[in-house]
């Protein structure tokens, strides 16, 4: 396509300046022509950057393919012009990275908020905690319908836990609440609180 | 006023002395059985009409509506928009639904029926009901009944007519509902049968579906799934007769009930009934050749593409098989069973278990997976 767009280019630097007209039409149907294949390659192709600490700056690349749910979205940490792969979503959307400190111990966490985009509007968390200069994936849940998720502490110790509101796979869907709570190295579930009244 | 108070009188006295003579873990069960009782004798003054019912609706919309025990009267519960309830008769404007057991009135503009959809009409809120108040037993009747007298904007059948449709070997009858009202798109809209067929001659051809046998010894067919996905989905409903588009509790739109972001990545709107079916359409594409399902086969593969549909193709929950996932009891065991009674699957006996405990309601297992068969042929046809 590149090869195709140079030639038709340095043909018309030869058509005489009387025939300009000739010209601008001819381009403009040629550019009509090479949107399809240009705009075809990624529907989204977006980097963030999330935080930034010793370790380098903490990369989001988004990217999905046109016509395609599945994204194929990387968290990466960039030092010294080198780039490092932290986590990679696998078809799952990363919508949202959360990061502090939940254990009140090292550096802070990553708390990564995956869209799956089935009618239910599950969501997937992933945890990765910073140890011996890189991060590990600790924890991975599934299943939060419509979830809300957050952090806060729930139990007094200070620590933010993980928050996560959504809807059960009951029929009919219930409301509830999951608290999480990372210490020691390990997340593990503090309560689930019962549906709550809705609306 | 006085017959209210006759009957809490009613009820206190059959239920007192169960409290008095039986030990704490039995108290529960009389308590509900309390609830059943009374809600019989709030029936026996309400004496909703029953004549064409039951049959199924859900709640339309993304918030939630509220159970009442009587029309206008104490709200019970609230169950969000897309709940499936078994409808039992009808009120002046409220529907006399069951809900997983749970029995109770409802308001029917927020109810949308196979094929008459929720009008989504505001109601008149007699006193502070809007506030989540009651009206009295007879006041609230009285007000209900009089409103649905006077008002033309509510729900346009309340009892749905039904015509058959012949199917081979054994199968439940297709049922057909009548034809859409005001703004609605429904699949009996005219122009639903183009939209379909579009939808599934450009991507079916292109699904890596199973061959699969149902019970009734047919082969299920790429419409058959189709068609189920968009009963279980919105009940074929995609704007009701208010012009409101269906949408789920989650943000989910439509006829298929594509999330925002997801109609964006698959390139249609889908708010537009015809891009909402090629854009489910064009998901199952992605979702029978995703990495769990991919690898699956048979019945297996078909039911475990429902429920990838619902998750989302690409969550870890669907790397097990639709058994562990019954058996786990995760992930979307309800909608997985639904695929399978839509289309005319034999259930197990965990599964069968599972519809009983968490789905029929007071239906039986059989005659509930029959209700789902009718009613997902029924659509388009």
């Amino acid at each position: 396509m590149l090869m195709l767009t140079s030639f038709i280019l340095t043909r018309m630097a030869w058509v005489p300046e009387e025939k300009n007209h000739m010209k601008k039409n001819f381009l403009a149907l040629f550019a009509a022509l090479l949107l399809p294949f240009t705009a075809s390659a990624e529907a989204l192709n977006e980097k963030i950057e999330i935080a930034t600490g010793p370790a380098g700056r903490l990369m989001l690349h988004k990217q999905q393919a046109e016509g395609m749910v599945a994204r194929e979205d990387r968290l990466t940490i960039e030092k010294d012009g080198k780039a490092s792969l932290v986590f990679s979503s696998e078809g799952r959307a990363i919508e949202r990275v959360l990061h502090a400190n939940l254990d009140g111990t090292g550096g802070d966490e990553l708390l990564i908020v995956m869209e799956l985009g089935g009618s239910a509007g599950m969501l997937e968390l992933a945890m990765m905690q910073f140890k011996d200069g890189k991060y590990e994936q600790i924890w991975e849940e599934t299943g939060f319908s419509a979830g809300k998720v957050s952090l806060a502490d729930q139990d007094g110790d200070k620590n933010p836990d993980i928050v996560i509101e959504y809807f059960t796979d009951d029929t009919p869907p219930k409301e509830a609440r999951g608290i999480y709570s990372f210490k020691s190295g390990k997340v593990s579930l503090l309560k689930t609180l019962p549906p709550g009244k809705a609306g | 006023m006085n017959k209210y108070f006759l009957l809490l009188f009613m009820v206190f006295s059959f239920a007192m002395p169960c409290w008095a003579e039986t030990p704490f873990t039995e108290q529960t069960v009389r308590l509900q059985d309390t609830a059943a009782a009374e809600m019989e004798a709030i029936n026996k003054i309400v004496k909703p009409e029953t004549n064409g019912f039951p049959v199924t609706g859900t709640i339309a919309g993304c918030g939630t509506l509220r159970m009442r025990q009587w029309p206008w009267g104490k709200v019970m519960t609230k169950y969000p928009g897309g709940t499936s309830l078994n409808i039992l008769g009808v009120s002046g404007e409220f529907f006399y639904v069951e809900v997983n057991g749970q029995k109770g009135y409802m308001h029917r503009n927020y109810i949308n029926l196979p094929n008459a959809p929720a009008t989504f009409a505001a109601p008149y809120y007699p006193g502070d009901t809007r506030e989540g108040g009651y009206l009295p037993l007879n006041d609230g009747i009285a007000a209900a009944k009089s409103a649905a007298s006077s008002s033309s904007s509510t729900n346009a059948t309340s009892t749905p007519t039904s015509t058959s449709a012949t199917v081979n070997g054994n199968a439940p009858a297709a049922k057909v509902p009548g034809a859409p009202t005001g703004q609605a798109i429904t699949t009996k809209s005219p122009e639903f049968k183009k939209w379909f067929d579009n939808a599934v001659s450009t991507w079916a051809g292109k699904w890596a579906f199973p061959d699969v046998t149902n019970k009734y010894g047919k082969k299920v067919s790429v419409e058959e799934f189709m068609k189920a996905i968009i009963f279980i989905e919105s009940s074929g409903v995609h704007r009701n007769a208010s012009g409101k588009l269906t949408t789920s509790y989650c943000g989910a739109q439509g006829f298929m009930q594509l999330m925002p972001a997801t109609a964006k990545g698959l390139g249609v709107d889908g708010t537009d009934p015809a891009q909402n079916l090629m854009g489910g359409a064009k998901f199952f594409k992605e979702v029978f050749s995703s990495r769990y399902v991919g690898q699956k086969s048979g019945i297996d593969k078909l039911v475990m593409a429902g429920c990838a549909y619902n998750m989302g193709p690409y969550s870890k929950k669907l790397a097990g098989s639709f058994e562990d996932m019954v058996r786990n009891r995760s992930g979307a065991v309800g909608y997985g069973l639904k695929v399978k009674m839509c289309l005319g699957l034999a259930l197990t006996d965990l599964e069968r278990s599972y519809v009983k405990e968490k789905m029929s309601g007071s239906k039986s297992v059989d005659a509930y997976a029959d209700q789902l068969y009718s009613y997902s042929h029924g659509l388009g046809a």
